[in-house]
């Protein structure tokens, strides 16, 4: 499984830590279509209003899901390091037209692209299998985060 | 995934009265498709079921003059005709058409049938059917054995039906004709009965099947990204198998990156206080960027590529436990190594001003090329137990030694004070340069069996060559000023079986 924290996104954790920065009372998670199942979107990769290096699912019905703080579980040992796990996110059923073939998916600190927004990481879906999503299909998804020591 | 028909409906006529009839596969057809294979016969047909892997939905008989079948199987493999082995249970002649879809609910295709009748009219409707679920596709059959003349039909306006086949086989004495139209119900779902109009008037016998949308799909996905975060402390980064590593420490601390059973690559920049370690059990490629004080090493068990640039007091040590190349850069103080069990190659250059202690040694346990440039005090050491090229230029004040236990050749520039020395127990070739004032000590120690030397001694001092067999002595000496003393009788020179002596 590829992933990445983009170069704006660990810029964002420094700017909350140690930089005393706003911290973010939900993160949002959305799906990208670009690269593949199996890679992800380069360090330079942004959001904000002209997303650079991605793209993101489109769609009847398609939109971010929030992730509020309270969602992100007890951090736990995991190899190296550790590793926090959000509660399972379920996007909207997909309308009609569907949304495309989503290849991973994203956190981003604000509900759609706009001045600002930043996204934190990109990561392929663990199995390494792009979701098609047709409509009526839904899907959801587990996010997680890892910092090793 | 809307359902769509695929390529166009393929109309087979069997104008010879066979049970086993031939039947062409509609073009384009791919694996997963539904395929719907509709039947039109000029008798009662006792219609078989399955054949030829196609399951029946119905079969319908006019009362007595024509009947009516449609078959449905999801593709799979399938050759371009089928031959449907006994599907009447006498020989007939008929007309088949197949039509094919994309999108289908391979489980479940067929989600709700009418009940299948037959009527004499200009127009029919359905027969009525109840699908379950949104998004089906919707298609009317209808068949009849008219006899001759031109027959055709008009699909449904409320709903917009689009007409699929409308066509009479005219072949030898075959007469039958079929017509068939759908409607995809997007978005709803309910009770309907597409209406054909326009018929020629004859007994129809007639079908109308839902056709289910494949299955929505629930994804359950996770996943998730890692940062490596380096602060202070012990960092430690194991790998079992080939692995690249990057670790970048800014950090006080200990770095240490293992490559347990493999080889791999590795990155370690660390700008720390502390133990940094890089260790290969196998080959590796280490390049090791260490501004720090403390013991620096990388070690390789076999083979492996190393750059260790040291900026620190301390020990910074390469080891390779076979062969391998290092660079190491070390300013610094203390005791720099680079070790080769066998054949290396290794580049070290240390460099510094004010009051370094350069204790560096490269050590080859068999051959190697070194190129040593230390500018330090202390003692400087390159060792070759076999064979070895090694490039000695000192600019500083301490020992400087070249040692070839074997043959080697060196190169020794040294500008001290105290003994610098090129030692071979077997042949070699040394070429030494003084350029310094004050007291240089240039001695030549011994050269046991056979060897060129060259020196040229710019200085003060006792300069010895001596060879224990034969070999070749060119000395040089070109010195202003007072000139001490130059040995000749201890022996000044003492060349057992050649000399060839050049002085200024």
């Amino acid at each position: 499984m590829a992933e990445i924290f983009v170069d704006e996104g660990l810029d964002t954790i420094h700017g909350v830590f140690p930089k005393n920065g706003s911290n973010f009372a939900s993160l949002y998670i959305g799906l990208f279509t670009s690269q593949t199942a199996t890679t992800v979107p380069a360090r330079t990769a942004t959001g904000g209003a002209a997303p650079s290096g991605w793209v993101e699912a489109t769609g009847t019905s398609y939109a971010r899901q929030a992730i509020a703080a309270a969602s992100w579980g007890a951090p736990s040992t995991d190899g190296n390091g550790r590793k926090i796990t959000a509660g399972q996110v379920t996007f909207p059923t997909v309308g009609a037209g569907g949304w495309g073939t989503a290849n991973g998916f994203f956190i981003a600190t604000m509900v759609s692209s706009q001045a600002g927004d930043k996204i934190i990481y990109f990561a392929n879906f663990d199995d390494l299998t792009a979701a098609v999503l047709n409509v009526n299909d839904i899907i959801k998804v587990t996010p997680s985060m890892k910092f090793d020591g | 995934m809307t359902i769509a028909i695929r390529g166009v409906a393929t109309q087979t006529d069997i104008t010879g009265a066979t049970r086993s009839p031939v039947v062409t596969k509609p073009s384009g057809v791919v694996d997963g498709d539904l395929i719907l294979l509709f039947c039109e016969t000029n008798t009662v047909a006792n219609f078989a079921s399955p054949v030829a892997g196609f399951t029946i939905i119905g079969a319908e008989v006019d009362g007595g003059t024509s009947s009516s079948a449609l078959y449905y199987k999801i593709a799979s493999g399938e050759p371009t005709t089928w031959t449907l082995t006994n599907i009447f249970a006498q020989t007939e002649k008929a007309m088949f058409v197949a039509i094919a879809y994309s999108g289908v609910d391979q489980a479940n295709p067929i989600n709700a049938v009418g009940a299948q009748t037959f009527l004499t009219a200009t127009a029919l409707s359905g027969p009525s059917c109840d699908p379950t679920v949104v998004d089906c596709m919707i298609v009317q059959f209808a068949g009849t054995d008219p006899g001759a003349g031109a027959f055709a039909g008009t699909p449904d306006t409320s709903p917009v039906g689009t007409e699929r086949f409308d066509s009479k086989n005219t072949a030898g004495d075959n007469a039958e004709y079929i017509f068939i139209q759908e409607w995809l119900s997007a978005g709803t779902h309910a009770a309907i009965a597409l209406d054909v109009t326009g018929l020629t008037s004859a007994s129809y016998t007639y079908h109308q099947i839902a056709i289910a949308p494949v299955g929505a799909i629930t994804y359950t996905k996770a996943g998730g990204a890692t940062s490596p975060l380096v602060a202070n402390g012990m960092d430690v980064d194991i790998y079992s198998e080939l692995s690249t590593g990057l670790a970048i420490g800014v950090a006080s601390g200990s770095k240490l990156r293992e490559y347990a059973p493999r080889y791999g690559e590795a990155v370690l920049s660390a700008i720390a206080s502390g133990a940094d370690v890089i260790e290969f059990v196998e080959s590796g490629l280490s390049l090791s960027e260490l501004i720090a004080s403390g013991a620096d090493v990388i070690e390789f068990s076999e083979i492996g590529v190393a750059i260790l640039e040291g900026i620190a007091s301390g020990q910074d040590e390469i080891t390779f436990a076979e062969i391998g190349v290092a660079i190491l850069d070390a300013i610094s103080s203390g005791a720099d190594v680079i070790i080769f069990s066998e054949t290396a190659t290794g580049i070290m250059r240390a460099s510094g001003s004010g009051f370094y202690e350069l204790g560096g040694g490269i050590v080859y346990e068999k051959s190697g090329l070194a190129v040593s440039a230390l500018v330090g005090v202390g003692n400087d050491t390159s060792i070759f137990s076999e064979g070895g090229v090694g490039a000695s230029i000192f600019v500083s004040s301490g020992i400087r030694a070249l040692e070839f236990t074997k043959i080697g050749g060196a190169v020794l520039i040294p500008s001290s004070l105290a003994s610098d020395i090129i030692e071979y127990v077997e042949s070699g070739m040394p070429i030494l340069i003084t350029v310094g004032s004050g007291i240089s000590e240039l001695t030549y120690q011994r050269n046991e069996k056979a060897g060129v030397a060259i020196l040229m001694a710019s200085g003060v001092g006792v300069d010895a060559v001596t060879l224990n067999k034969s070999g070749i002595g060119i000395m040089i000496l070109g010195v202003d000023g007072s000139v001490s003393t130059y040995s000749v009788g201890n022996p000044f020179f003492e060349l057992y079986r050649m000399q060839i002596w050049m002085l200024p």
